[in-house]
Formats: structure tokens, C-alpha cells, sequence
């Protein structure tokens, strides 16, 4: 069972998403990250969304969301023909002024920006691919343990993988 | 200029364009514009039904008998709610139906207002698709969405909600009924690949061992002529599911008759030794395949299904044909003749050699273990409810419209009542819906006045259903009911003897049966009581004599309530897995 990335265009219609979303309940396959959005044309949107699926799996989800009466195109994207980003946004609280110098150059170290800076908090963002977004999460909790064992990730929003088809 | 016309107006004259003839519905505050303006016009019939779910079955039972999408009127909150179970009964056995909601104002919805419900949430997992609508303009161009979609490609149920606001009989708009539907994302298939039809007949042609494996798209897509055809001239053995009875005439040498849990012995071993199966508008379903791991194991497997999603979903297809059914058997049908036209004598021989082989293993097969089609009453003994439906089968010469509801005698009928032509049977197949039977015999009738419309019942499907009759008085409906009466809810008590040790949990309750003479006769029917073998025959004989043809008549069969569906599949096991009778059941335990 591998991460599967499925790119969908439907209309864009009031309900056409809990369409999408209901068949994923309904038939017992799981969503893990949804990202949905108007698109170049403001009459369709674009749904991307990770799931976790064997190759079967994955067929049979992509066959039953094209049976969807409002769903334009489906497609499987993963590998090389697509390039996806994802954006994550972390505050972190109750660190010093001068821990929270550290954190934030750390940060910048592995191409996050620093949003917010005041006494209290400190908010970053990262964009990468769902794995870099993974990795830059657990580098940051290894760094604030390293700094201090009560420092921690306060808040924590992805905002789910989107996806572009390079071909 | 186009006249002006309220929404309400704008609905019922769409559905007129339609070409419909019925709708099957009940009133209610929020469909009460819609209700005024049937009033209003006389081209369509609206028959008032005791209850929504029975609206709901009508409207499939002639939709499954016509080929035309059924119509359904309800109002919103527990009018739409009640429409549920047989709007997903529809979806299941993908009949093509268009079912109109009455909704609370738009300016309501959401706030709980009285009778309301999302319908379009709450119907959305059991629709193909579903429409609110937002103004009364937009009406004629989704009634024409609507059964566009109802009616193509794999067909389905779609939901219409009109919020009251929008069928205001004050605020009109002008009528424009669209000639051409305009659905960008929604483009079915028809046709397949030539290619796939092309290695199919090849892999047809080298097997020594084929079966053809027909569900009820064969029947949607009206293909039976061509598949007869096909299937005759090259000696292939055909076994129909549940759904597929008639696709293929029964009564044909060639018919394995139904396959699956309760089918036959040769039809479930042909298909578990067939080196080659195609399968033409069926779903391979759980109560078919069994355990999917164990199916068919030698066998190459042609699908074809206008439903991409239905391919591959059970069982891997080896050759995958998405089309249409009918477009598949024309193909492979012309294929078939270049080749008998071009095939050498030698070839001929050895072929027709192969076949006689797999048909003596097949003959041998229904000779062993086989349905006996030619019981015989047995004097003193109770009726045996494989009986009743043979001489169902003589009384009424094989030429009914048969609707059933789902149990035991849903089985009994699909075994013994042989089916000729498609859509002659009509039963809840998928979802298994008790309380189908009698409406969708009702939906029959509706669209065939001429016809014998016989419903094949039990007491307990029956009781769920049975504030109908009134409609049946009302609209002088002659349908003919035949309850297999074994005063239980024989399919539960079935399988409490088989795997509960015989423990009847909440499936009998012969102390508090009605007497159902009386009670047929209170709605205004004739009633018959039909107990003990020998009076069988005569009983039947009076119910579809000449003098009733125009009455509904209720005959209420007492049958041995301890038998038991078989051949019945072993659980977990593969199709050629079967426990064949009492004894076999017995001696396993």
C-alpha cells in the first residue's frame, strides 16, 4: 500500500465536493490530504488529493470518481510526471527571544521563511513536496528538543498536497 | 413568443416532453404548486399511492418493464425520506428512474423548518446523480438533464429537489424545453474497442470449455435476439445471474438456467470448470462469485460492462470490453459469421467435438443433481413451494410479467419459473428489498394493461407492502399475487437452521398470521386459500380463469414451511461447492 496522488477537475458546482468526498466514504477508501480550488477556468475546480491505495486500488478509485456525473477528469499523477507542493505553517511559543533566534535560523537553513517574529511567538512557513513537508516537520521537533526538552511545536496547519502535471 | 409559465406549470409540461405516462406520488405541503398543476392538465396520469417507498417501486417495476424511466413525486421531509429504500432498490439494479422532491422554501432550508430534510444529502450514496433546483427557470433544462442521465450508460435513479419558492404559481417564466442535453463531464460509453472483441473471439475460439456468463445489463442493453443467436449457432452454454433471467430464454437446451448461492448444480460447475468466461453486463457479485480467490480457477475471463467501474472491481479481467452490451454482441455476432463462412470441415469437426465433450460433461451434471422441473404432487403431504411455482409456470403457460419479493420464494421462482423473454422478471436483486413485489407489479401492470402481471410473494415481504391493495382498487389494477405462505420469514429461518443450530430468532410468528382471504376481501379483492397438494392446480385454475381476469386475486398458498433453497453454496467456498439437500446438510453437521 503506497501514497497515491489523484488529480481530479469537476465542476465547479455547490455540492460536486461532498460528491467526491461522500464516494470516498461510502465505498471505504481514505483521504489523507484534500486540496481544492478554482481553477484557470472559474467553471471547473481542481480537487488533489492523497490516498492510500495498491495499484488495484488505485484503478478502481479513479474509475469511480469518473462516474461521477460531475466530475470533468481523473488522474492518477505520481513520479516523475507530476510535480506536487504542499505549504505548512508551524508557531512555536514560550521559547526566548534567543531560542526563537535559533529556531528561525534553523529554518531558514532548510529554506523555510519566518513569517511572525515577537516575544511570545514565532510562526514559519515551508512549501516542498509531501515528503520534504514530513522531513522539515521532523527536523524542527529534533532542533527544539536539542535546544530545550520543553519546546515544542505549538500549532501545526498543512494545507494538503497540490499537484501539476509536468507533460 | 413561448407562453409564460409558472414553475410548477414549467415541470409538468417538461414531463410531458418527456413522453411520460405516469407518475406514481403522494402530496404534501411542499409539492402542493406541483400538485395544482397536475391538476391542471390531463396528458399524465398520477396514480396516488398509499406510501412513498411504494411510489418508488412503481415507478421501477415499470421502468424495468418498459425500458422508460419511472417518475416519482413526493413531498419533502418524510415524503422524501420514504422514497429512500426504493430509490437505492433502483440504484442497485441500476433501473432507470427520475424521482421529484417537494422542499421547504428556499429561504428555509437549513433552518429545520417543518418537513424539511436534505434530501440531496441524504439520497447522494443511492442516486446516480441528484439537482436542487434554484430557480423556476432552470427547470425544463434539468427534467431534460435529469432523464438524460436516468436513461443512459449504466441507468440509475436522479433526484429532483424544487424548493417551493421555485414552483411560486405567481412567478412565471417563459417555457423552453431544450432539444439537445449539454453535459460536458458526463459522457458515456457505448462503444468499445474493436480490438478487445477481437482477442475475446479469438480466446473464444481456442477454448474447448466457454460459458457465457449474462447479468442484467444483457437485459438493459437489449441484446437477448443477438446473444440467442450467437450463443445457438455456436453450442455455448449460457447461465443468467438473478438479474439476467430472460436474457437468454430459459426453457433453451442451452440455458444453465440461474448461477450463483441458489443456483443450478450444472450452471455453478460449468462456470468453476469453464476454461473461458465471458461475462456480458454482469457484475460478478458476492453471490455469485463466492469467494472471489477460489472463482473459476482455470478460466479466462472476457468482461464486458458499459460501467468501467464494474470491471476488474471483483475479479481481474483478462480481456476488458467497456461498451455496451448490445454493441459487443454485434461485433462479436459478425465475427462469428466470417468465421463459420470460412471455417474448414476438418476444423468444423474437431470444434463441434470439443463442444459435444462439454456438453456431455454438462448433461451429466443436470442429470446428477439438476432442478427437478417435473414434480408431482404429493396427496396429503403440505405443497411443496417448488411446486407451486411450476404450476404457477402450467397456469399461466410461461407468458407472465413475474415480480418477486425477496426470500425464499424469490429463489423458488427464479429456479422454477422458466423465463422466455427480458424483462418478463423483475425482483429486487441487489439491495433485496421485502415490500418490492407488489408495487413494482403495480409499475408492471401501469405499463402493460395487457399483460398477466403476477406477483410472487411470501407473507412477511408482503405484510410491508400491503396497504397497496387500496391503490390496486383504486386504479383497477387485476394483478395476480402468489404468497408462498410457510408462515415464517422462511430465508432467516433458512439459514438459523443451517448455521444457528436451528435456533428461530425473531423468524416466525405463524400465532398472529391474518387470515388473508379476509383480509384481500376487505380491500375490496377475491381472496383463494390453497392448503394440501391436490388442490393445488384447481386453485390456480379458478385465480387465472376468465371471470377474474379483471380482478385482483390473492392466493394464499400454505407451503411445507421446513423446506429449504438449494442447491445453496457452501460458505467461503468456490462455485462448485454445494450443499444439494436436507440430507447432504444433515450429514455435515
Amino acid at each position: 500500500m503506497t501514497r497515491q496522488l489523484i488529480s481530479i477537475l469537476l465542476e465547479n458546482e455547490p455540492g460536486a465536493l461532498s460528491r467526491v468526498v461522500g464516494l470516498f466514504a461510502q465505498r471505504n477508501y481514505n483521504i489523507e490530504t484534500l486540496c481544492v480550488a478554482p481553477t484557470e477556468d472559474p467553471t471547473l475546480s481542481r480537487i488533489t488529493l492523497t490516498t492510500v491505495a495498491d495499484g488495484v486500488r488505485l484503478k478502481q478509485i479513479v474509475r469511480q470518481v469518473n462516474k461521477l456525473i460531475e466530475v470533468y477528469s481523473v488522474k492518477a499523477l505520481g513520479g516523475a510526471n507530476c510535480l506536487e507542493r504542499e505549504l505548512v505553517i508551524i508557531s512555536i511559543s514560550n521559547a526566548s527571544s534567543k531560542q526563537l533566534d535559533s529556531v528561525i535560523d534553523f529554518a531558514q537553513s532548510l529554506n523555510a521563511s519566518s513569517l511572525v517574529k515577537s516575544e511570545e511567538l514565532g510562526i514559519l512557513q515551508f512549501v516542498g513536496s509531501g515528503e520534504e513537508v514530513d522531513h522539515y516537520i521532523n527536523c524542527m521537533n529534533a532542533k527544539l528538543v536539542e535546544l530545550s526538552p520543553d519546546l515544542k511545536i505549538a500549532e501545526l496547519v498543512r494545507s494538503g498536497v497540490a499537484a501539476i502535471e509536468l507533460n | 413568443m413561448a407562453e409564460e409559465l409558472s414553475g410548477g406549470d414549467l415541470l409538468i409540461r417538461s414531463l410531458q416532453e418527456e413522453g411520460v405516462e405516469y407518475i406514481f406520488g403522494y402530496p404534501g405541503g411542499a409539492a402542493l404548486h406541483i400538485y395544482d398543476a397536475i391538476f391542471r392538465q390531463q396528458k399524465i396520469e398520477h396514480i396516488l399511492v398509499r406510501h412513498e417507498q411504494a411510489a418508488t417501486h412503481m415507478a421501477d417495476g415499470y421502468a424495468r418493464s418498459t425500458g422508460r424511466a419511472g417518475v416519482v413525486l413526493v413531498t419533502s421531509g418524510p415524503g422524501a425520506t420514504n422514497a429512500i429504500t426504493g430509490i437505492a432498490t433502483a440504484y442497485m439494479d441500476s433501473a432507470p428512474m427520475v424521482v421529484i422532491s417537494g422542499q421547504v422554501p428556499s429561504d428555509l432550508i437549513g433552518t429545520d423548518a417543518f418537513q424539511e430534510t436534505d434530501m440531496v444529502g441524504v439520497s447522494r450514496p443511492v442516486v446516480k446523480h441528484s439537482f436542487i433546483v434554484k430557480t423556476a427557470k432552470e427547470i425544463p433544462s434539468i427534467v431534460r438533464k435529469a432523464f438524460h442521465i436516468a436513461s443512459t450508460g449504466r441507468p440509475g435513479p436522479v433526484v429532483i429537489d424544487i424548493p417551493k419558492d421555485t414552483t411560486d404559481p405567481n412567478v412565471k417564466f417563459q417555457f423552453d424545453f431544450p432539444e439537445e442535453v449539454k453535459l460536458r463531464s458526463y459522457r458515456p460509453i457505448f462503444e468499445g474497442e474493436d480490438s478487445a472483441v477481437d482477442r475475446a473471439f479469438k480466446a473464444l475460439i481456442c477454448s474447448t470449455r466457454p460459458v457465457l456468463y449474462v447479468g442484467g445489463g444483457a437485459i438493459t442493453s437489449g441484446c437477448s435476439e443477438l446473444l440467442t443467436e450467437f450463443a445457438s449457432a455456436l453450442k455455448i452454454p449460457v447461465a443468467a445471474t438473478l438479474m439476467g433471467l430472460g436474457a437468454f430464454p430459459c426453457s433453451h437446451r442451452q440455458s444453465l438456467g440461474m448461477l450463483g448461492m441458489h443456483g443450478t448444480y450444472e450452471a455453478n460447475m460449468a462456470m468453476h470448470e469453464a476454461d473461458l468466461i465471458i461475462s456480458l453486463g454482469a457484475r460478478f457479485d458476492d453471490r455469485v462469485t463466492n469467494d472471489p480467490k477460489k472463482f473459476c480457477p482455470d478460466a479466462t475471463i472476457v468482461h464486458v460492462d458499459i460501467d468501467e467501474a464494474s470491471v476488474s472491481k471483483i475479479i481481474e479481467a483478462d480481456i476488458a470490453v467497456m461498451a455496451d452490451s448490445s454493441w459487443f454482441m454485434k461485433k462479436i455476432e459478425t465475427k462469428r459469421q466470417e468465421y463459420l463462412s470460412q471455417e474448414q470441415p476438418g476444423d468444423r469437426e474437431k470444434r463441434e467435438e470439443l463442444s459435444e465433450l462439454w456438453w456431455s460433461k454438462i448433461e451429466a451434471w443436470r442429470e446428477q443433481h439438476g432442478l427437478d422441473h417435473n414434480r408431482k404432487p404429493e396427496i396429503g403431504k403440505p405443497i411443496s413451494p417448488q411446486l407451486a411455482i411450476q404450476a404457477l409456470y402450467r397456469a399461466t403457460e410461461g407468458k407472465a410479467f413475474v415480480t418477486s419479493d425477496v426470500g425464499q420464494h424469490q429463489m423458488f421462482a427464479a429456479q422454477y419459473y422458466k423465463f422466455d423473454e427480458p424483462r418478463q422478471w423483475i425482483n429486487s436483486g441487489g439491495l433485496g428489498t421485502m415490500g418490492f413485489g407488489l408495487p413494482a407489479a403495480m409499475g408492471v401492470q401501469m405499463g402493460h394493461p395487457e399483460r398477466t402481471v403476477v406477483c410472487v410473494t411470501g407473507e412477511g415481504s408482503f405484510m410491508m407492502n400491503m396497504q397497496e391493495l387500496s391503490t390496486c382498487l383504486q386504479y383497477g389494477l387485476p394483478i395476480k399475487i402468489i404468497n408462498l405462505n410457510n408462515q415464517a420469514l422462511g430465508m432467516v429461518k433458512q439459514w438459523q437452521d443451517m448455521q444457528y443450530g436451528g435456533r428461530h430468532s425473531q423468524s416466525t410468528y405463524s400465532d398472529s398470521l391474518p387470515d388473508f382471504k379476509t383480509l384481500v376481501e376487505a380491500f375490496g379483492h377475491i381472496g383463494i386459500k390453497i392448503e394440501g397438494a391436490e388442490n393445488l392446480e384447481s386453485g390456480l385454475k379458478e385465480a387465472f380463469s376468465e371471470p377474474l381476469r379483471n380482478k385482483l386475486v390473492f392466493v394464499d398458498i400454505w407451503v411445507d414451511p421446513d423446506e429449504h433453497v438449494y442447491p445453496m453454496a457452501v460458505k467461503g467456498g468456490a462455485m462448485n461447492e454445494m450443499v444439494l439437500g436436507k440430507a447432504q446438510e444433515e450429514a455435515s453437521q
